[in-house]
């Protein structure tokens, strides 16, 4: 899964309850679905951040060396 | 100052005629204005015949962003040499050149000849090269004479790489510097200008990376902002639906409590007129027999 689908896939569910048409089974569901996501794209956006600070540090060294 | 071949001159002289030696010519003093301003008038007429939008060709070459590929033209035996190729070598920040020497005379009678010839070797070549660097060291101004020509200044305002000069000039230009994309005083100033443009463009790459790593920053920051608010709007959305099942549930409740409490009220009403109605009988019937048993 990629970030951008499953950002696309948290906004869509946002839409579809602000309509309102959803009853309480499919509420607790997409309650899991969201948590879920929320984990895989802080978790995606945090290792991103992460590898890009690596190349940034590492190009930084050799400028030094 | 260095009188060569074919220079007019103006000189003042003494003739005197001896019987013995017959004529003599004694020259008492050498006019050095006339012959510089012979230099003067020469240079001046070969930079018109240049003119026609020679002269400016090479400057107006994009001098390269980051001259390290150097084709020098220069005699292998001048201090100058040994100085630009040390001052290149030691630059203060490391960057490094890679110098190729095409020998030449760069004074006297062979020069023009041997420089056009080196420059032709560079022109079989230039793809390797950034820029061409011509170099001699300071002398008087005659001595910079063989700079003054009209197939070296034509062949180096063609040439395809710009060409920089430093064949220590003081005062005058010669026709080559003219033409040339640069000219600088000494062999030196040359080096420190192209360890100069090789430094501007390190600076401009260090600021580059800067904004780049800024901007990458910022654009983490945003997604992740983004991504807080819609998960800030699920929950949001979420409890407030909660909240509405709750409520319409909580209702349904209130309804039935009610309706239970009326029913028993309802009840206890039926009950309690029931019971009156039965005392109200039994105090009936009560009645009618004590008055039967008066009777």
């Amino acid at each position: 899964m990629s970030y951008e689908s499953a950002f696309q896939e948290l906004r869509g569910i946002v839409e579809e309850l602000k309509r309102g048409e959803i009853d309480i089974d499919s509420l607790a569901e997409k309650v899991k679905r969201v948590t879920f996501l929320c984990q895989f794209l802080r978790e995606r956006l945090r290792k991103t951040e992460q590898e890009v600070q690596v190349i940034f540090q590492e190009t930084e060294k050799k400028k030094l060396e | 100052m260095k009188y060569q071949d074919r220079y007019e001159i103006v000189v003042r002289r003494k003739s005197s005629f001896h019987p013995a030696y017959h004529l003599s010519f004694d020259i008492q003093w050498i006019d050095p204005n006339y012959s510089l301003g012979e230099m003067a008038r020469k240079r001046r007429e070969i930079l018109c015949r240049l003119e026609e939008g020679l002269l400016e060709r090479n400057c107006q070459r994009p001098f390269p962003l980051v001259p390290q590929r150097i084709a020098v033209v220069s005699s292998e035996h001048y201090a100058e040499w040994e100085d630009f190729l040390e001052h290149l070598r030691e630059n203060p920040y490391g960057f490094s050149f890679s110098v190729t020497l095409f020998p030449a005379f760069v004074q006297g009678e062979e020069a023009e000849s041997s420089i056009l010839e080196a420059l032709q070797d560079i022109l079989m070549e230039a793809s390797r090269f950034d820029v061409v660097v011509l170099l001699r060291g300071g002398g008087s101004r005659v001595d910079l004479s063989c700079f003054d020509s009209y197939p070296l200044g034509k062949t180096i305002a063609g040439f395809p790489l710009p060409v920089l000069t430093g064949i220590g000039h003081y005062k005058d230009r010669s026709v080559i510097d003219y033409v040339a994309h640069g000219a600088l005083k000494t062999p030196t100033a040359v080096a420190n200008f192209l360890v100069d443009r090789v430094k501007e463009f390190d600076e401009q790459l260090v600021e580059q990376y800067i904004l780049l790593r800024n901007f990458i920053q910022e654009v983490f920051e945003g997604y992740g902002v983004t991504l807080e608010d819609w998960i800030g709007r699920f929950r949001d959305c979420a409890t407030f639906l909660f909240q509405r099942e709750k409520e319409k549930t909580l209702r349904v409740e209130e309804k039935f409590i009610f309706l239970g409490q009326s029913f028993f009220e309802k009840q206890k009403m039926i009950q309690g007129e029931l019971e009156r109605a039965i005392q109200r009988e039994t105090w009936k019937y009560v009645e009618k027999e004590k008055s039967a048993l008066e009777q």
